[in-house]
């Protein structure tokens, strides 16, 4: 179940990718992204990327804060906060600034913990 | 001087008493001009190619969103060789008006909307060499599409997919929508055991979108099909309409 925030914040955002729908290449979001379906490729927002709990991605992220609840195989750098729930499974690195990691999630990787300065920088 | 083209199903018997108030209206607020009906006259587009050239300012439909789709299609077309597209105007009659809803007007208020005479100007997308103002429907939801020559997208059901230029009906409406670029839309049909808390729909925003598989056809406007190949994007060509005090800014 979400929590308020990110109720709020799927309502706002300004690119959904619904559970229907299959991506394949380089996207590039603006503004907030919402990710329910599977992607395929590489992502990058300089906002609020949210990855779903039924959605399935390969692919090498970026963005500026990230919530992860489903399925990553890939590396990921975050500029600011990520969260990682219960239901995500992560196979990649995650360079960060912040992270909270809820009991029940599944990462093999590494973590690295830099500044959003030196993520910019990466 | 205004032009008035009625759409066909005005004449019915239980629309005179409309047609009355309208035209006692028209002539109250010194908004007379020439009358023309649909059904009668065989291309709207030949018919304002004519009045344009004559001197015809504003052209007013009156009906519902078939005919105005059909007005908007002909002004861009005349447009689109002359450059000098009129103004238009909507008295919506009847049933299937969004076009008029979004722009604030009811049979009620749109002669003071017409006096009153706030025009804005609206970006229109482009289909190949055609233009569109509301939205383009792609009914083979199985077809692939190129985004921004960056990705594919994929569709795992079929659905039907919108390219949208101005969002008519709440459905395509949301808050942080960016007004310079054209959205595709696509909701799954039914609902998902989740569906209150997880998103079935799908809105991306984007600058070019290309069609290839050539057994794809799209309604454009609500109004004609095109067949692939196909590549949409937002247009620099505007249109002018009246709109209401009251429209939302959306």
């Amino acid at each position: 179940m979400f929590n308020k925030d990110t109720s709020e914040k799927i309502k706002a955002a300004e690119t959904i990718i619904g559970p229907s729908i299959q991506v394949k290449g380089n996207f590039i979001g603006n503004g907030d992204v919402i990710i329910e379906g599977i992607v395929e490729g590489s992502i990058k927002t300089s906002n609020f990327l949210y990855i779903g709990t039924k959605s399935k991605i390969t692919a090498e992220i970026e963005a500026g804060e990230a919530k992860i609840s489903g399925e990553v195989s890939g590396n990921l750098i975050i500029k600011n906060y990520t969260e990682i729930t219960k239901t995500a499974v992560i196979k990649g690195d995650i360079i960060t600034a912040e992270i909270s990691v809820e009991k029940g999630a599944t990462i093999n990787g590494h973590i690295s913990m830099k500044t959003a300065t030196q993520t910019t920088n990466q | 001087m205004y032009i008035y083209i009625y759409d066909s199903f005005i004449n019915e018997g239980k629309n005179q008493k409309i047609i009355a108030g309208i035209e006692t209206r028209v002539t109250d607020l010194g908004l007379n001009g020439k009358i023309y009906r649909l059904g009668v006259i065989k291309s709207i587009t030949n018919l304002l190619e004519d009045e344009i050239k004559r001197g015809a300012k504003t052209i007013i439909g009156v009906g519902n969103d078939f005919l105005f789709s059909q007005i908007i299609n002909s002004i861009i077309k005349i447009g689109d060789n002359n450059n000098q597209m009129p103004i238009i105007g909507f008295i919506p009659v009847g049933k299937n008006n969004n076009i008029a809803k979004y722009f604030g007007i009811k049979l009620e208020n749109a002669h003071a909307v017409i006096s009153a005479r706030r025009i804005k100007q609206y970006s229109l997308g482009k289909i190949n060499n055609n233009y569109f103002l509301s939205s383009v429907k792609i009914s083979t939801a199985n077809t692939a599409i190129r985004v921004d020559n960056s990705y594919d997208i994929n569709f795992n059901k079929k659905n039907d997919v919108y390219i949208i230029n101005l969002p008519l009906t709440e459905e395509f409406q949301r808050e942080n929508t960016p007004l310079d670029k054209l959205k595709l839309y696509t909701k799954e049909n039914g609902k998902s055991f989740f569906s209150k808390t997880t998103p079935n729909e799908s809105f991306i925003p984007f600058q070019n979108l290309k069609i290839l598989d050539q057994n794809t056809s799209v309604l454009v406007d609500e109004n004609y099909y095109i067949k692939a190949p196909l590549e949409i994007c937002a247009s620099e060509k505007k249109i002018n309409i009246i709109i209401s005090k009251d429209k939302k800014d959306i």
